[in-house]
């Protein structure tokens, strides 16, 4: 028989090692693609799964890299006199952030939200389902929410992007040369919503 | 091989002085209390059921814990989250229920990233991280409530949580400097060029920056060169040299783009690096100044 005292020391030393390498171990695993043979393991979920479910996803990409041609969601809505002109979501929920170094209370993180979906990622099935539910979801605001816009009939979100002098020549390309732009991204019905 | 083991597990399996702790706990109490004081004017427009995220349909497609405000979309729902959550982050500012307080903020964090993780960045992966080390913390024993209320004889921690923040930290820098190694725009010294026209990011010093050239390939290539050394260096004796290196680059961001809270959290999450020789010194400095002589070794007082 072992000595309980000294399974307990073992354990002590052993679990935090364990739980260390478990969280930083399995930083590479996460990017895993979800749909491989390995990830799909019972093993590598019962191990990433928790991971996942905290949010301790290592996951540090920030501004690795930073867009070429800064983009961002406009909209634009119609009412029984036609459709308005796209103006970006930013100017809609925030005052302008360039005449000041400190920001209005929650208006970063009002921010962050405006710029997560401000992608024009093209795939063969059309939108991802999580991204139209966030479009679906910014329509309700503005259809029956908090910031629900009376005689609204549609709205419809786009993509704006900006032109920009590119740093160094060689960083032009008829993408970068090109004006401003807007991609319309999704159109939805406010009696649809309902 | 096996010297390089055992020089780890004595680092990691240390015990030492409760202070290192307890300061890593005040200051991610006092970052919680400023994130709700933040997030507090917009927290239904952003997790309420009429605000930019509503769950309309959804929430019949979610289960466990982390969806309950999916399930109970309701303002007060919001209302009560945002109400723990502060609660315990004062908690753990005075020291009272100090686990149990850290507990019911990591979830409450949890909770609020779930409902909407659009509204998340940097800053709240930082404190999640950071958060979840401090569970397994004995971070009360001192400058805490609990501590005045039910003294204890003063003895040692187990510092491997405190361990778990330092090489968390290090990984943060050491990541972010790897995927951004690996981009042309960081490479070539324009990132910062870049990074600085993105929408809504603009303070009133951006402009002035992006006239100067020289300085946006310089701070391109220093902000590489420090994430990628931070995870070695700050593990050396010249510690204190790359934490205000980190100060300085994240004041830097904090001037000239609007990025709120990040800077705050790496700030608390630093406090993680001050070891138990660290607080003797500032206890030495304050017992010495207590006691009327000069806190400088070989100053001489001036009689008037």
């Amino acid at each position: 028989m072992s000595d309980p005292g000294r399974l307990w020391r073992g354990a002590r030393r052993t679990g935090p090692i364990v739980l260390c390498a478990w969280v930083f171990l399995s930083a590479p695993l996460v990017h895993l693609h979800t749909h491989s043979a390995l990830a799909q393991s019972t093993v590598m979920r019962a191990v990433l799964e928790p991971i996942r479910a905290m949010g301790l996803t290592q996951n540090w990409r920030m501004f690795a890299p930073p867009g070429r041609r800064p983009s961002g969601l406009g909209v634009a809505f119609l009412f029984e006199d036609g459709w308005t002109d796209a103006v970006p979501l930013i100017d809609l929920f925030g005052s302008d952030t360039e005449q000041r170094v400190w920001s209005d209370r929650g208006e970063s993180r009002v921010h962050t939200f405006l710029r997560a979906s401000s992608k024009h990622d093209q795939h063969r099935d059309g939108m991802p389902p999580i991204r139209r539910l966030y479009f679906e979801a910014l329509g309700h605001f503005f259809c029956d929410g908090q910031g629900a816009l009376p005689g609204l009939a549609e709205a419809r979100f786009y993509l704006l992007q900006r032109q920009i002098k590119p740093f160094y020549e060689a960083h032009e390309s008829p993408r970068t040369a090109s004006p401003d732009t807007r991609l319309p991204l999704y159109t939805l019905r406010c009696e649809d919503m309902s | 091989m096996n010297a390089t083991y055992r020089r780890f597990g004595d680092w990691f399996h240390a015990d030492g002085d409760a202070h290192g702790l307890a300061a890593v706990r005040v200051g991610f109490g006092l970052y919680g209390l400023w994130m709700i004081w933040d997030l507090f004017p917009r927290r239904h427009l952003l997790y309420g059921p009429d605000g930019v995220h509503p769950g309309m349909s959804l929430a019949r497609h979610l289960s466990g814990f982390k969806q309950l405000l999916w399930h109970f979309e309701t303002g007060i729902g919001v209302d009560v989250v945002v109400g723990a959550f502060a609660l315990a982050s004062a908690c753990m500012v005075v020291g009272v229920f100090c686990r149990g307080a850290v507990l019911v903020a990591f979830l409450c964090h949890v909770l609020l990233d779930a409902r909407n993780g659009y509204a998340s960045f940097g800053a709240d992966s930082v404190y999640r991280h950071m958060m979840f080390w401090m569970l397994f913390a004995q971070c009360g024993r001192v400058w805490s409530l609990d501590a005045y209320l039910r003294p204890r004889p003063a003895s040692a921690v187990p510092l491997w949580p405190l361990r778990c923040m330092q090489i968390q930290v290090a990984v943060v820098y050491l990541f972010t400097g790897y995927f951004k190694l690996k981009t042309e725009v960081w490479a070539d010294g324009s990132a910062v060029y870049y990074a600085l026209h993105t929408f809504g990011m603009q303070t009133s010093c951006t402009a002035w920056l992006l006239e100067q050239r020289a300085a946006l390939v310089g701070l391109t290539y220093a902000t590489l060169v420090f994430e990628l050394v931070f995870a070695v260096g700050v593990f050396t004796s010249y510690r204190f040299l790359f934490l205000l290196g980190g100060v300085m680059l994240h004041l830097g961001i904090d001037l000239f783009m609007m990025i709120r809270l990040f800077s705050l959290a790496m700030f608390c999450s630093y406090l993680s690096y001050l070891e138990p020789e660290h607080w003797e010194r500032v206890r030495a400095f304050f017992r010495r100044a207590e006691r009327g002589k000069p806190p400088l070794t070989g100053a001489r007082r001036v009689e008037c």
